[in-house]
C-alpha cells in the first residue's frame, strides 16, 4: 500500500465517520415534544427535566422529562399503557393516553426514521 | 479457410481488446445482478476490477470505453436499459470514472506516492455509491430518512471497494508474471 492508497483510505473512513456522526449520532434524538390535549396543544423542550400537569378528559395526567426523554408517570386511565410505553427521546416517537385524550409526539429539527421502505 | 482469401480490412488489435474487456466486464455486472443484495445499492462491483485493470493497463480513454459499454451491454442484457437501475448504474459509473480519472493523473503526476489499483478502486466505490445516492435521493425518493442510510452505505463502498482494489492488484500482479514487459502494479 502507498501513500495515495493510505491516503484515499482515510479520506473514505473520515467521511464514514462524518455520516455516522452526522445522521446516526445525533440525528435520532428529539429536541422538542409536542402534547395534544383536550385544551389544546403545547410544545415542551426536552433540554431541561420538568414535571408536567396537562388536564385531560378525565382528570390531570402527569409528564416528566427527564434526560432529555419524555413519558407518562401518572395517569387516571384504567390501563395504564401510556405509562408502561416508557419514555421516549427519538425525533417521531408517539405515544398517548387514549382514555384521557392526551397524545404526546416527540419531533426534532430534523425529520427522521422510515415511514415505509420499499424496493 | 485463413484470412489470405479475406479481404475485409481487419479490426485494429486495440478495438478487439476494448471490445473483451467490455464484454468480460458485462458478463460479470450481469452475473452480479443475480446475487442477492442485502440493501438496493450495495454489491461487490466486481465489474469494476475489469475498469481498474484497463485504466492501469490500457489508460484513461480505453477504461471510459470499457466502462460506458459495460454499462449499456448489461442493461440491454438485464432489461434496465434506460430505466432507473440504469441511470442509477449510469451515474455511478461516470462519477466513479471521472473520480478514477482525477486519480490516475495523480498517479502519474506522482508516481511514487500516487494512489495504486488499491487506493483508486476504494475512490471509485465511494465516488460510485455517493453518485447514486444523492441521485436516488434527489430524483426517486426525497425522504429525509434515506440519510440514515448513508453509514451503511459509504462502509458497505469502503469494503467492496478495498475488496476489488484487492483482488485487481492480484490479477494485475499475475498478468504481468504471465507478460514481464508489463510494468508491476504497486503493493
Amino acid at each position: 500500500m502507498r501513500l495515495g492508497d493510505g491516503l484515499l483510505l482515510a479520506a473514505a473512513l473520515s467521511l464514514e465517520l462524518f455520516f455516522i456522526h452526522r445522521y446516526w449520532a445525533g440525528a435520532t434524538t428529539g429536541d422538542i415534544a409536542v402534547i395534544q390535549s383536550p385544551a389544546g396543544s403545547q410544545e415542551v423542550r426536552l433540554d431541561r427535566d420538568q414535571t408536567l400537569t396537562v388536564m385531560g378528559a378525565l382528570g390531570p395526567s402527569i409528564l416528566e422529562v427527564r434526560d432529555g426523554a419524555i413519558g407518562f408517570v401518572q395517569s387516571p386511565c384504567s390501563r395504564k399503557i401510556c405509562i408502561r410505553s416508557g419514555f421516549h427521546s427519538h425525533a417521531g416517537a408517539t405515544t398517548a393516553c387514549v382514555p384521557n385524550r392526551i397524545s404526546l409526539s416527540v419531533a426534532g429539527m430534523r425529520e427522521d426514521g422510515f415511514d415505509a421502505i420499499h424496493h | 479457410m485463413p484470412s489470405t482469401t479475406d479481404h475485409r480490412p481487419a479490426l485494429p488489435q486495440h478495438d478487439i481488446q476494448i471490445a473483451r474487456f467490455a464484454a468480460l466486464a458485462a458478463a460479470i455486472h450481469v452475473l452480479e445482478a443475480g446475487i442477492p443484495s442485502p440493501l438496493p445499492g450495495v454489491k461487490l462491483g466486481l465489474a469494476n476490477i475489469v475498469t481498474l485493470i484497463v485504466l492501469w493497463r490500457h489508460g484513461w480513454r480505453a477504461a471510459v470505453a470499457v466502462t460506458l459499454l459495460r454499462i449499456v451491454l448489461s442493461g440491454i442484457v438485464l432489461g434496465t436499459l434506460f430505466g432507473p437501475t440504469f441511470w442509477l448504474s449510469f451515474a455511478g459509473g461516470c462519477s466513479a470514472l471521472l473520480a478514477l480519472l482525477v486519480g490516475d493523473c495523480w498517479h502519474r503526476i506522482a508516481p511514487r506516492v500516487g494512489p495504486g489499483p488499491l487506493g483508486l478502486s476504494v475512490l471509485a466505490s465511494c465516488t460510485h455509491i455517493q453518485a447514486q445516492f444523492w441521485l436516488a435521493w434527489a430524483w426517486f425518493v426525497p425522504h429525509p430518512g434515506l440519510f440514515a442510510l448513508l453509514p451503511i452505505l459509504q462502509g458497505a463502498a469502503i469494503v467492496t471497494g478495498f475488496a476489488t482494489g484487492v483482488l485487481a492488484t492480484r490479477i494485475l500482479t499475475r498478468m504481468r508474471e504471465l507478460e514481464p514487459a508489463l510494468p508491476l502494479p504497486p503493493q
